[in-house]
């Protein structure tokens, strides 16, 4: 019986930033704490890859949204 | 009475002294309808991350205020019509705020640390900070003293789990351009 390939596994992390640090704190006016969760193309990381608890992802798809609003940081990134 | 924040971008060609037309008559306008403003915050000029109207770049402004619901409707309106504001946002920070109250905490507050305080209803001008990164540590310092408290030594940490992270932080200017 052969097993299914293993998918390669991705790099993730196990605990929620926000939760490990009470320091960062998400606010949409500060994309550089933003920038972090979101991917080169401008996209939201998901909460299974970033390892957000469901609570903090919420709060920064919001903060994310808000900071796209007003231009701090991009809806789409084109590719060149 | 609500708290409110709002950010503006202005067209980064306006000259300063119509800049402070324009804030002087938003400032007028909140107080004209029983508000009041807490800060406005110069942000000085940022590269946008996507084109404005044409433009790659902008001043930002924030307000911070107390106020009716109908100051916030009649606010977004004069924005809308007004040809220096490229874009503006509004967010609801809190929902029952007694002015009164809020002003003398406020001014609690501020006596321990700043020796001269400041009154709420003053149009306290942020330096305009040229760095980006500058302004962005100058406008998070003040405005969450209980986390700092908690976690000051930490700080080298978030830096440093920053720089980990597993996504590059993106840069909005090389794609824009291009």
């Amino acid at each position: 019986m052969s097993k299914p390939p293993r998918k390669r596994p991705f790099p993730r992390s196990k605990v929620c930033r926000f939760c490990a640090d009470s320091s960062l704190r998400m606010d949409y006016k500060e994309p550089n704490i933003l920038r972090i969760f979101i991917t080169e193309r401008g996209k939201i990381i998901p909460r299974r890859i970033s390892g957000n608890c469901a609570k903090h992802q919420r709060q920064l798809t919001t903060a994310i949204k808000r900071a796209r609003n007003i231009a701090l940081l991009p809806f789409t990134v084109p590719r060149r | 009475m609500r708290r409110y924040e709002c950010v503006m971008i202005i067209d980064p060609d306006v000259p300063d002294d119509e800049i402070r037309k324009l804030t002087d008559k938003y400032t007028e306008l909140i107080k004209s309808r029983g508000g009041d403003v807490i800060k406005i915050e110069d942000w000085g000029s940022k590269r946008l991350a996507y084109l404005v109207g044409k433009r790659d770049k902008g001043r930002y402004f924030l307000f911070d205020f107390v106020g009716l619901p109908d100051v916030i409707t009649e606010l977004e309106r004069q924005l809308k019509i007004s040809d220096e504001i490229m874009k503006y946002l509004s967010v609801k920070l809190d929902d029952e705020v007694d002015l009164e109250a809020f002003k003398a905490a406020q001014e609690a507050k501020e006596e321990p640390p700043a020796p001269e305080p400041v009154p709420a209803s003053e149009i306290t001008e942020a330096e305009t900070a040229p760095a980006e990164a500058a302004a962005v540590s100058e406008m998070s310092a003040p405005s969450l003293p209980e986390s700092e408290q908690i976690a000051a030594p930490e700080t080298a940490v978030v830096s440093e789990s920053a720089v980990e992270g597993e996504t590059p932080v993106v840069k909005p200017e090389g794609g824009i351009n291009e």
